[in-house]
């Protein structure tokens, strides 16, 4: 269990540091809903906000009127932070010792490669898991505190959960990428545009139609849906588990042939 | 019994040869000098030992088990020190030589002790603040600290002062007598010759020769500058085991391998201004006699 406490504890810092981002875009949002809602003038504004702008930061017709409305653009941006953070975590774990140069340091040690790996996914995935419940029971809080007219717990749960599931997505696929990919000078160079590019793909949602929610963890789940009291789509929880164990698997495949490159 | 077992050991980078046809053993308690200038294979050789990378075709065993196949076996008795050291660098070197401990089923605290106490290394300082030669020192710490049988070093001298590399020779001796085996690799043939029991050469990822430390010292190779005060006579130096004769106006120079009391005789017969005998850098010796 050592590669896996070693890591637990150089994560530690920046997982911290990614909670208080996720709380923060949530504590922005939801604390100015009060004061917007009972604002026809500030509706009116965002109304007239163009479509594009709009559509970007998935603001709908009851976005700022009703809570589950708001909560649905909060989720959005705290699905775009979390996806950034698994991303980071899933890509900067697996290409770490590359990367640091201390691959000749851990490899050659009395220790598998496949050891190595599923040391390093436990911690990521311990990390994934303290930072949703940690922020889940933060934003609950908030919502108690700020909303007079919150929505139901159960209700809450299901949609943010999403979190968790999209972040499941995105810390496979960086796993694999880190894994995969020879040598990544810059984890940030690698994550950044992964997310983003799976993002705005997201925005093509009317182009395209239905079939987007197989092509963008953002749209794996409808949100609006969600904080309406809808519930997951079956075949879509289905989806992001093959998806998610498909990529680990590669990883792990890959990751025990691959020649480490020298120093 | 053979401790490191090559058979035809090839490793291609795409198509990029690596090293071919590798085949050398390396008996319990000798030190093997491995030697070869830069990019002819040392590091892709040991780096297959180590299964950091695998081999296109061929095969290597350590304590008699195939490398590939029982590679996390086998690290159990092997200390590694690269060439180029990089740690974790946030760390201190108390905690990085406890993190590489703690993959070893043995106490190794009182070797962490001993050997940072013979080079005078620092544990409480942060491994970011380490000069070069420190670092090569956590190199060594950390390859030792768990007793192995077999210990590989790439180049491990670089960066190292001469005392610091004397205590670290001594190291090694030590080493040697209390039964343990050294892979050791290095582009300075007079470091090697201090040190190892036979040589084996490698040149162009080829393995040229296996040779005994006696032979290769016999073979003596030195560089000769002579400046003459009449005009030099190119004659005088054809002789065997002399390869790369230039004369110029009252200049000679030349590369001997041979007996030095025949080179010296001759070089006694000539009026002189000024000599210098030194020793070749591998590249000429490779250059004149291995090819």
């Amino acid at each position: 269990m050592n590669v896996f406490l070693l890591e637990l504890k150089q994560n530690r810092n920046s997982t911290i540091a990614w909670i208080i981002a996720l709380i923060a875009v949530a504590a922005l949002y939801i604390s100015i809903f009060p004061s917007i809602s009972q604002n026809p003038a500030v509706t009116d504004i965002y109304k007239n906000f163009p479509e594009a702008f709009k559509k970007t930061f998935g603001i709908t017709e009851n976005s700022l009127s009703v809570f589950s409305g708001l909560y649905a653009l909060v989720l959005n941006l705290v699905l775009l932070t979390g996806a950034v953070q698994a991303m980071n975590l899933g890509t900067g774990i697996t290409s770490k010792e590359v990367r640091e140069r201390t691959a000749d340091f851990l490899l050659t040690r009395p220790i598998s490669r496949v050891s190595v790996l599923r040391q390093k996914l436990l911690t990521i995935f311990l990390l994934i898991v303290v930072t949703d419940l940690v922020f889940m029971t933060a934003d609950w809080a908030l919502i108690q505190v700020l909303i007079d007219d919150p929505f139901q717990f159960k209700t809450f749960i299901t949609s943010t959960g999403s979190l968790f599931l999209v972040q499941l997505f995105f810390v496979s696929f960086g796993f694999l990428l880190g894994s995969v990919l020879p040598r990544i000078k810059s984890v940030i160079a690698v994550s950044l545009p992964a997310v983003f590019g799976f993002y705005i793909v997201g925005l093509f949602d009317t182009l395209v139609g239905e079939k987007i929610k197989y092509m963008t963890p953002f749209k794996f789940f409808n949100i609006n849906i969600l904080t309406a009291g809808g519930e997951y789509e079956p075949g879509m929880l289905i989806y992001v588990a093959v998806l998610s164990v498909a990529a680990l698997i590669a990883s792990f495949v890959v990751y025990q042939k691959k020649d480490i490159p020298s120093l | 019994m053979s401790i490191i077992e090559t058979k035809n050991l090839t490793k291609y980078y795409g198509k990029t040869k690596g090293i071919e046809d590798v085949s050398l053993s390396v008996q319990k308690g000798e030190i093997l000098g491995f030697i070869g200038p830069n990019g002819a294979g040392k590091s892709t050789t040991i780096r297959v030992l180590l299964s950091l990378i695998y081999p296109t075709s061929g095969s290597a065993t350590i304590f008699g088990k195939d490398v590939v196949q029982y590679g996390p076996e086998i690290k159990r008795e092997i200390g590694y020190m690269p060439s180029e050291v990089f740690y974790y660098e946030n760390m201190r070197v108390k905690e990085l030589l406890e993190y590489a401990a703690s993959f070893y089923e043995k106490d190794c605290s009182k070797r962490i002790k001993e050997i940072s106490g013979l080079l005078k290394l620092d544990l409480t300082r942060k491994i970011s603040d380490l000069s070069y030669g420190n670092k090569k020192k956590v190199g060594i710490v950390q390859g030792l600290l768990h007793d192995p049988e077999l210990i590989i070093l790439d180049e491990p001298t670089g960066g190292l002062d001469p005392l610091m590399q004397k205590n670290f020779f001594e190291l090694l001796k030590e080493e040697k007598n209390a039964g343990k085996t050294i892979f050791f690799s290095s582009h300075i043939l007079s470091e090697v010759q201090k040190i190892c029991d036979r040589v084996a050469i490698i040149r162009d990822g080829e393995l040229i020769n296996i040779e005994s430390m006696e032979h290769l010292i016999q073979n003596n190779y030195k560089r000769v500058h002579l400046t003459t005060r009449q005009k030099a006579d190119s004659g005088l130096f054809k002789l065997p085991g002399v390869s790369d004769l230039k004369v110029e106006k009252n200049q000679i120079s030349l590369l001997y391998k041979g007996d030095v009391n025949t080179i010296s005789r001759l070089i006694a017969q000539i009026d002189l201004v000024d000599f210098i005998v030194g020793e070749p850098d591998l590249e000429e010796i490779f250059m004149h006699y291995y090819r």
